[in-house]
């Protein structure tokens, strides 16, 4: 961990956001945490500071169901915005539905970020979910 | 006998038959010109041996002459057919020659005679006698003749056939009316002869008879009468057995009324139309239809003059490809509208008539009324859609369920997790209230889940009238202290007299619901306002809740808005199930939800009741 990563955290509910970042500062507790309540408060942000030329986030851990605008609108309107660098995109739900697998896959196919999903509960964070992995992508 | 040859000669040539004299000694003595140009035989030739000049033709004319000669037969007679080149045929008749004043044969006379046109009519009679007994028998017509001066009554062979009596019976004309069963038959019999006797008339008459073996038969009997000098002598007539026939008809028209009974009284509409596509027939059923009482009046219409110009010409190009392909158009299905609107679905077939050249000379129309059917069908349909919808609303929220059942296990085995590596102390105790919140949480998500499954499980006859007016009332005053916490100002504008039908738990939760989000969303600095209307609009009423505040981005939220765990606000006691549970409840008793709203003005919901 050469460098320090920016990461986003967007879910609503409050007690999974303490968990991400526990196990995030576990870690590494030198990152840059930001947490969003939904999708179009992290959309705003990152769309900010696209304008503004600010460091973009590395890592983006995402909840699906959220007030406002939720993890797939979000992922709609995130990936149609003219990022360069290739952000890693973690889609974190408690939901096993078949549908949400679907759309998923259809979103993975379709965008140069990184994405995966992860199924909660998160007790422990990968390298792969912090970086991208060069020899594959 | 030969002086005066000469004069004897002369005579004998000039003879205006053809006559020859043959000596005993075979001698042709002398011939007629005529009998000599019939033969072919020259003058010169006479008093040669007859037998060389005689035609040949196997007849041993040497043995007949001395039969001739020895009187074995007084008269004896050969004939000679295809003789010569224009093949005539010819009666040489052989008669003994005997002296004058004696009995004494002294040769033999050759009469001969053309007899062609003799032999021809024979034949010809003969031809037209065999046809007469062929036609006679095939159909079965008898004849007869009574001669008035003899009495004499002559049967056929096919009327003796006909009144079923041998071959030896002598018919009288009184036996022969005897065989006409009494009553009308013989009556008319009786007095038909008298009338052809008397005064010539013919008769032709259709009659029932009884034969010799007992059997009833239904004979045409026909007569005329044959007068000489104004008097009747003859009648000649016909009897024809005509019970088969009879029979027949009787039959075919019996067949012909059974027909009539099943084309009439079926429920099915018949029609015949010709080439031009008007009706020459139609059945009680497709006159019914059309709204008219008597088939005939329908009789020469075509489409243009029963149905609407698109319709008649749907049905003409029908028509036009049945006649041109000769093929019929099966179970097409239709749909006409009815005089008095009703829309009527058929299943209609057209079938080419064709005549006996095999030409299309029209077509019989067959349409079977499936609108039950259909209805039925589209029933079916409807059903297959809601049970479709209901299982796939089913599905969902069962993924909807186990999500959030999910989320708050995951929640605990992550704080589980931490609780375990957790040292310290502060930090502990930060974890176990986080625990405690989500267990709440848990708890809460299962009270709503019940909640969500009992209205769907709440039986049909638990609706009853509800006084809407009473209901807001009860409601308001329920919500007392919520209304006066936030400061609220409610109107409540129901007429007395308003009633709906609903489930009154569901209704009271849907208003209280309304009524705590109308005011829990409120603009901030601003007092809450909430007006509760009546709108009566034909078999609806709806109940309005109107608020002045914060409102709802449709636009974005109007689909998800009555959703499942659906939440538009950061707002942390929303669970997003309130709505959910007010959508169920509505469609449960048959009632409607619905949302008008606009940012930052306020938000109106609806219930619409249905009568």
């Amino acid at each position: 961990m050469s460098k320090l990563k920016n990461i986003f955290i967007v879910d609503d509910d409050a007690i999974a956001t303490f968990g991400m970042k526990k196990v995030l500062s576990r870690e590494d507790g030198s990152n840059i945490i930001e947490s969003f309540r939904n999708g179009e408060e992290a959309f705003f942000e990152i769309r900010n500071r696209l304008e503004r030329n600010q460091d973009l986030p590395d890592v983006i851990f995402l909840d699906i169901n959220m007030p406002i605008m939720d993890g797939w609108e979000f992922l709609d309107i995130f990936t149609k915005l003219p990022i360069e660098k290739e952000i890693i995109v973690n889609i974190v739900s408690s939901s096993i539905n078949p549908i949400d697998f679907e759309k998923f896959e259809q979103f993975k196919a379709n965008s140069k970020h990184a994405l995966s999903y992860i199924v909660k509960p998160i007790l422990k964070i990968t390298k792969e979910n912090l970086e991208v992995n060069k020899y594959i992508a | 006998m030969y002086s005066n040859s000469h004069t004897y000669t002369s005579l004998i040539r000039c003879l205006p038959t053809a006559v020859a004299f043959v000596s005993k000694e075979f001698e042709l003595v002398d011939a007629s010109n005529k009998w000599l140009s019939i033969l072919k035989v020259k003058t010169s030739q006479i008093g040669k041996s007859a037998l060389d000049l005689l035609p040949k033709k196997d007849i041993n004319w040497k043995q007949i002459l001395q039969n001739c000669f020895e009187a074995n037969t007084p008269k004896d007679s050969v004939i000679l057919k295809s003789f010569g080149k224009k093949s005539i045929s010819l009666r040489v008749e052989i008669l003994p020659w005997k002296a004058e004043n004696s009995t004494a044969i002294i040769g033999a006379i050759l009469q001969v005679e053309d007899i062609t046109i003799e032999l021809e009519n024979e034949s010809r009679y003969h031809r037209i006698e065999n046809l007469l007994e062929t036609k006679a028998s095939l159909s079965k017509i008898g004849t007869w003749e009574y001669t008035l001066s003899t009495d004499e009554l002559i049967w056929s062979k096919m009327t003796k056939s006909i009144f079923e009596v041998n071959s030896s019976f002598v018919p009288t004309l009184d036996n022969a009316i005897n065989f006409y069963t009494r009553g009308h038959s013989r009556n008319r019999i009786s007095m038909a002869v008298h009338a052809a006797i008397s005064s010539q008339t013919d008769y032709s008459d259709k009659l029932l008879i009884k034969t010799a073996k007992g059997k009833e038969k239904w004979i045409i009997t026909a007569c005329k009468a044959i007068a000489k000098n104004g008097k009747t002598v003859k009648l000649v007539g016909t009897v024809q057995d005509i019970t088969e026939q009879t029979a027949q008809d009787e039959k075919s028209k019996e067949n012909e009324n059974l027909l009539y009974t099943l084309i009439n009284n079926i429920p099915i509409n018949i029609y015949v139309k010709d080439r031009f596509s008007r009706k020459i027939l139609v059945n009680k059923a497709e006159t019914e239809f059309l709204g008219f009482e008597n088939a005939e009046d329908l009789i020469g219409k075509t489409d243009y003059d029963l149905y609407g110009k698109r319709e008649a010409e749907i049905s003409i190009d029908e028509d036009n490809a049945v006649f041109k392909t000769k093929k019929p158009m099966l179970n097409k299905q239709t749909s006409t509208i009815t005089k008095d609107g009703r829309t009527v679905s058929f299943l209609s077939s057209k079938i080419p008539l064709f005549d006996k050249n095999g030409e299309v000379e029209g077509l019989l129309g067959i349409s079977i009324d499936i609108s039950d059917l259909k209805r039925k069908e589209n029933q079916l349909k409807n059903l297959i859609n809601v049970t479709a919808v209901q299982n796939k609303k089913l599905l969902n929220f069962t993924h909807i369920i186990s999500h959030n059942l999910r989320s708050h296990t995951a929640n605990f085995a992550m704080l589980l997790d931490f609780l375990k590596r957790e040292e310290n102390q502060e930090e502990k105790q930060k974890i176990m209230e986080m625990l405690d919140s989500s267990s709440e949480g848990l708890t809460e998500a299962i009270t709503s889940l019940n909640q969500v499954i009992n209205i769907n499980s709440k039986e049909e006859n638990s609706k009853e009238e509800l006084h809407l007016k009473k209901v807001v009332e009860d409601v308001t005053q329920d919500l007392n202290n919520f209304i006066k916490e936030h400061k609220a100002i409610i109107h409540v504008d129901i007429p007395d007299n308003i009633k709906v039908v609903g489930v009154r738990e569901f209704t009271d939760n849907i208003i209280l619901n309304l009524l705590t989000n109308a005011i829990k969303y409120k603009q901030p600095g601003k007092q809450p306002e909430i007006t509760i209307e009546i709108e009566k609009n034909g078999k609806e009423t709806l109940l309005h809740v109107r608020d002045n505040g914060i409102g709802i981005n449709l636009k974005l939220y109007q689909k998800k808005l009555f959703g499942m765990y659906m939440t538009f606000h950061n707002n942390p006691e929303a669970r997003g199930i309130g709505l959910y549970i007010c959508k169920n409840q509505a469609e449960a008793m048959g009632a409607e939800i619905f949302v008008q709203s606009e940012v930052n003005i306020g938000s109106t919901f609806s219930i619409c009741f249905y009568e």
